[in-house]
């Protein structure tokens, strides 16, 4: 008989037929789970969305995964590569089964290839059929798809991270004698580069103030790590990558393709080479046992020595004693651990060899946590750029508040596309290139550094100066040599805080970058722009003034050059109260293109020393605003009640509501309230007339309150204010009411 | 030709084998035998591409195995413990090895499916250990190969199949030629079956010769004489084992048994005569031979 042999093609598809046709249960059962937790389940949460029954977010370049779909099949993702691979790489983890693939002729590549050919077949026709539903359920359900074709993209998406996952567990499967052993690698693949950076970065962000290592921009390129697991539904949303709009989440994709294929590859290389005496031993890849071993003693060491440290010597105290607790109890918790995972990776451990790991652990993790604490201190902490060589910051706050007006919101950039629930912004950061301006911000960056120094050896002590309200600071250096320095802070000093903004407030460059009204650059978005009276009782649309350029033009440029020229005490502090205001706005859009403005509003005052801004105000009519006219108040009450005021101590002050939480009505029922309860104190017959008004007030004592007449109110104008020291005692707060709106102030009690 | 050089494998710290060197000549049965843990099942192992020589080779046909598909193609191992794809039937292992091994010849499958009393329908798994041994026999011998490598292979079989099970083996080795090594515990099994024996243990090769030769080294003769003698008298003979009764006397003697019956005729015997010597006897004073006590090595 004669015979033809097989060629290495004919082998390798027959048995990959072969190998679907033994799993058909395992692709119908498949197919089962994920139409109903896909396609079905997200089709009632479309069906929800378009009757308006419930508000959901869709997610995916389609936005066709809800909530919880988006759950289910991030679960697929994770869990079927595990079962697949244990089934279909059985050869790699049982003798037997070894024994007879093995002696097939067919080469251990061939099988391998079959293997992950096979296992993404299997694991793809579930869910190619749950994206052909979920296309069917949006027609049935009449829901909008973002683009049908955008749909190819999440499948292209969704399929590369389950071969991401894949890879990775065939490569453990492969370096691995047991099931078990494959499945608590791959675990543990996945979630330790998360544990890593998770220690590694609270530790810098311990020891080093304002330091914020973007370990996640090296790790979360990772495909395993567990913050990427829905990386392949977000990645086109801008939720990995807050820049760089709708491509933000290609390198991530890149670097899934490649970083698979090169496990991939290593799976290839190494089959050849693994012994096949491995299935059903407790034999494995060295290597990745060495990195495994090495990655879970290094975040677990960390992890347990923050604990103890912070326990011992309390957080925020970065007191030496606190170095050295965490040091130590580094080194134990790391012997510990990784003695541990010894014992268990080798199933029992002598005691010699358990001291020796144990003492080899200790040494180093006490070695690498000290040296992670002296680059912290000596290398981050302190260091501030040398002004000649940084050729741009960028300085922000969250708090960028004066006088209790945001006036440091800047503008807000458009940087994502459009989702259902809203539209996703970023504020534009004022830059400093001029020198002047990088050495004011490496000189506020040294008063930080020094701040924080002081609060590591005393500790937050200072009830008033440190009031416990949190400021976050961003301070970006781009360098001449084309490197970046970040650092944040979050900040506790107020009165540093209130310190630092009054010095960035002096300086032209950051005036004319963060008062979007005094920049040309964002003059087109300005579309609403009106002249408030001091108390904002009167406005006058100024928005014809602003299409005849040339008088608009010159009130804004006499109106920055005067804001500018101020001492910055005077708003900071409030020691003026503004005569008038210019308040604008961008309204909102249709839709927008990234890089878009979508926010550009603010309020500027306007004091009684600005002459100039002054005169041109009168010269174009508006000069009946600059004064202070109470004809339309009609009803004015002074009182020491502090319901309309903010309990925010932002800068160590109190801040008028700007909301109006309360109706004119309620603010009315409540003056007539107070008024009668100051001639009777409140009696059990009063109280079915108490009841009437709306505002809660059982909890708030009877208020001191009088009613002021508008001779009085003249008067009072010099003493008004918006913000008041939150130590300041007997505080009284002003209450105008017109006919439809009503206006609350401080009164400055010592004028 | 199977030919072993220098063969190592070891298990971490235990070695398998050890500066193995065999050969195995084409349409041979060779039979190989050895202690418990002599390296029969990885030599069989390393033979059919299971794994890989830690030093020395292990070639078939001038051909390195491992890796080799052409050469593995030519070569069918049943393994001591059988593996066959979950919940399969016979027919559905016949068709995965008629997938991979180009020789598979469904003419002799079909006439084996009538031959063996099994059904090809049922799933493997509920088969008895006999049963599925046989399975395996069957697809082993489907699949036509040129060297049949079986380790345990008549384990749990009843006496019926054993003998067909040797006559289809020795029929393939006259039809075409076939090579086949078998490792088993059961001397008088090989004995019947085995043109070639080699005895494992340690992990190298102690003797590998041609049964007849192996028996022609030795013969058992039982003879009376009328004189008193003792073993010591017979001086021109090599004695390897001799028991006394009164006046006759058994012995197992190195070398032609007809010479031997000659130089016994000077002590003028009442009787002498040569009793067939099995391989196990054959074994037993090869091994004390060499120093080994045999109680510990045979079973």
């Amino acid at each position: 008989m004669t015979t033809t042999a097989f060629s290495f093609k004919q082998r390798f598809f027959r048995l990959y037929r072969s190998v679907l046709k033994q799993h058909l249960g395992l692709i119908a059962l498949l197919t089962a789970i994920t139409f109903l937790s896909f396609p079905v389940l997200s089709a009632v949460e479309m069906h929800q969305l378009v009757t308006g029954a419930a508000s959901y977010r869709m997610y995916g370049m389609a936005e066709i995964y809800g909530t919880s779909s988006m759950w289910t099949l991030t679960l697929y993702v994770l869990l079927v590569p595990f079962l697949t691979v244990a089934l279909l790489c059985q050869p790699l983890h049982n003798k037997r089964a070894a024994d007879m693939y093995h002696s097939i002729p067919l080469s251990r590549r061939g099988l391998l290839g079959v293997w992950i050919t096979a296992g993404m077949t299997i694991m793809a026709i579930p869910l190619l059929v749950g994206y052909a539903g979920i296309y069917l359920a949006a027609l049935m359900t009449r829901y909008q798809i973002n683009h049908p074709s955008l749909i190819l993209w999440d499948v292209f998406l969704c399929l590369l991270t389950l071969f991401c996952v894949m890879s990775l567990v065939t490569l453990c499967a492969v370096c691995t004698g047991t099931a078990f052993d494959c499945i608590v690698f791959s675990i543990l693949t996945m979630a330790l580069p998360t544990a890593v950076t998770s220690s590694l970065t609270s530790l810098l962000r311990e020891f080093s103030n304002g330091y914020r290592p973007n370990l996640g921009g090296i790790f979360g390129r990772f495909p395993f790590a567990v913050n990427g697991w829905f990386s392949h539904i977000n990645w086109f949303e801008g939720r990995t990558e807050a820049e760089g709009g709708v491509w933000a989440g290609v390198p991530n994709i890149l670097a899934w393709i490649v970083i698979s294929c090169i496990l991939t590859a290593v799976s290839f290389w190494y089959i050849r080479r693994r012994k096949n005496e491995m299935p059903g031993s407790l034999v494995r890849n060295r290597y990745l046992e060495s990195v495994i071993c090495l990655l879970i003693t290094l975040s677990g060491g960390l992890a347990i020595g923050m604990s103890f440290g912070n326990a011992i010597c309390g957080p925020y105290v970065l007191e030496k004693p606190q170095w050295i607790w965490t040091v130590f109890f580094t080194a134990i918790g790391g012997a510990l651990i990784f003695a541990v995972t010894q014992t268990v990776f080798k199933r029992g451990l002598s005691l010699k060899k358990l001291l020796a790991y144990g003492g080899t652990a200790m040494a180093a993790m006490a070695a690498v946590s000290a040296g992670l604490l002296f680059y912290c201190e000596v290398i981050v902490e302190d260091y501030v750029p040398d002004a000649s060589k940084v050729e741009q910051v960028s300085f922000n706050d969250d708090m960028g508040v004066y006088n209790g007006l945001s006036q440091l919101s800047a503008a807000r950039q458009y940087w994502d596309r459009s989702v259902r629930s809203g539209v996703l912004t970023e504020d534009i950061h004022p830059v400093f290139t001029s020198e002047e301006g990088i050495r004011q911000v490496c000189g506020i960056h040294s008063l930080i550094i020094d701040d924080f120094n002081q609060i590591s050896t005393k500790g937050y002590v200072d009830e008033e100066k440190y009031n416990y309200y949190l400021t976050f600071f961003d301070l970006t250096y781009h360098l001449k040599n084309g490197g970046t320095i970040q650092r944040n802070y979050d900040f506790r000093n107020c009165g540093l805080a209130a310190a630092v903004l009054e010095r960035l407030c002096a300086s032209e460059e950051y005036i004319r970058q963060a008062i979007p009204l005094f920049s040309p650059a964002y003059e087109p978005y300005i579309q609403r722009i009106s002249l408030w009276d001091g108390l904002t009782l009167r406005e006058e649309p100024l928005i014809s003034l602003k299409q005849d350029g040339e008088k608009y033009r010159r009130l804004i440029e006499a109106l920055s050059e005067e804001f500018i020229a101020m001492d910055p005490y005077v708003y900071y502090n409030e020691t003026q109260s503004p005569v008038a205001w210019i308040s604008y706005s961008y309204p909102a859009q249709e839709s927008y293109q990234p890089g878009d403005i979508v926010d550009c509003s603010g309020s500027v005052p306007i004091y009684a020393s600005f002459e100039k801004t002054v005169g041109l105000l009168e010269e174009y009519g508006y000069g009946d605003l600059l004064k202070p006219d109470f004809s339309t108040v009609e009803q004015a009450v002074l009182t020491d009640s502090s319901r309309f005021a903010s309990y925010e101590g932002v800068l160590g002050k109190h801040f008028i509501s700007f909301h109006n939480y309360y109706s004119i009505s309620e603010v009315r029922d409540w003056i007539e309230y107070a008024l009668e309860s100051r001639e009777s104190l409140p009696d059990p017959d009063k109280q079915g007339k108490q009841a009437s008004y709306t505002i809660e007030r059982e909890k708030e004592p009877a208020p001191q309150i009088e009613e002021v007449s508008q001779q009085r109110l003249l008067e009072l104008v010099p003493q008004m204010r918006f913000s008041i020291e939150a130590k300041e005692e007997n505080q009284q707060v002003l209450i105008l009411c017109t006919e439809d709106s009503y206006v609350v102030r401080f009164l400055d009690a010592s004028l | 030709m199977i030919e072993a050089r220098d063969l190592e494998k070891r298990f971490g710290d235990k070695i398998a084998l050890q500066g193995m060197n065999l050969t195995i000549q084409e349409g041979s049965i060779y039979g190989l035998v050895g202690t418990n843990g002599s390296g029969k099942s990885t030599f069989l192992r390393l033979t059919s591409g299971v794994y890989y020589p830690d030093q020395g080779s292990i070639q078939i046909e001038g051909r390195d195995v491992y890796e080799d598909c052409g050469i593995k193609d030519k070569i069918f191992f049943v393994p001591d413990e059988l593996y066959f794809l979950p919940h399969s039937t016979l027919e559905d292992m016949a068709r995965f090895y008629a997938s991979q091994y180009s020789g598979w010849d469904w003419e002799y499958y079909q006439k084996l499916c009538g031959f063996f009393p099994i059904s090809s329908k049922a799933r493997l798994n509920t088969f008895s250990k006999g049963m599925q041994r046989q399975a395996a026999i069957m697809l082993a011998l489907s699949a036509r190969s040129s060297y049949l490598l079986l380790d345990e292979a008549f384990d749990g079989l009843d006496p019926v199949i054993r003998s067909a099970v040797r006559r289809l083996l020795v029929d393939e080795v006259a039809q075409r030629n076939l090579t086949v090594v078998i490792s088993s515990h059961n001397l008088r099994e090989l004995e019947d079956l085995c043109d070639h024996i080699g005895l494992l243990h340690n992990g190298s090769v102690r003797f590998s010769r041609e049964l007849d030769e192996l028996k022609l080294g030795f013969c058992k003769v039982q003879a009376a004489f009328s004189a008193e003698y003792s073993a010591g008298d017979f001086t021109g003979i090599s004695i390897m084992r001799c028991e006394k009764r009164g006046s006759l006397f058994n012995m197992v003697v190195r070398g032609n048994s007809q010479q031997v019956l000659e130089y016994l005729q000077q002590f003028q015997p009442v009787f002498a005569e040569s009793l067939p010597l099995t391989l196990e006897e054959v074994f037993i004073h090869e091994m004390e031979g060499i120093g080994y006590d045999y109680n510990s090595i045979l079973l």
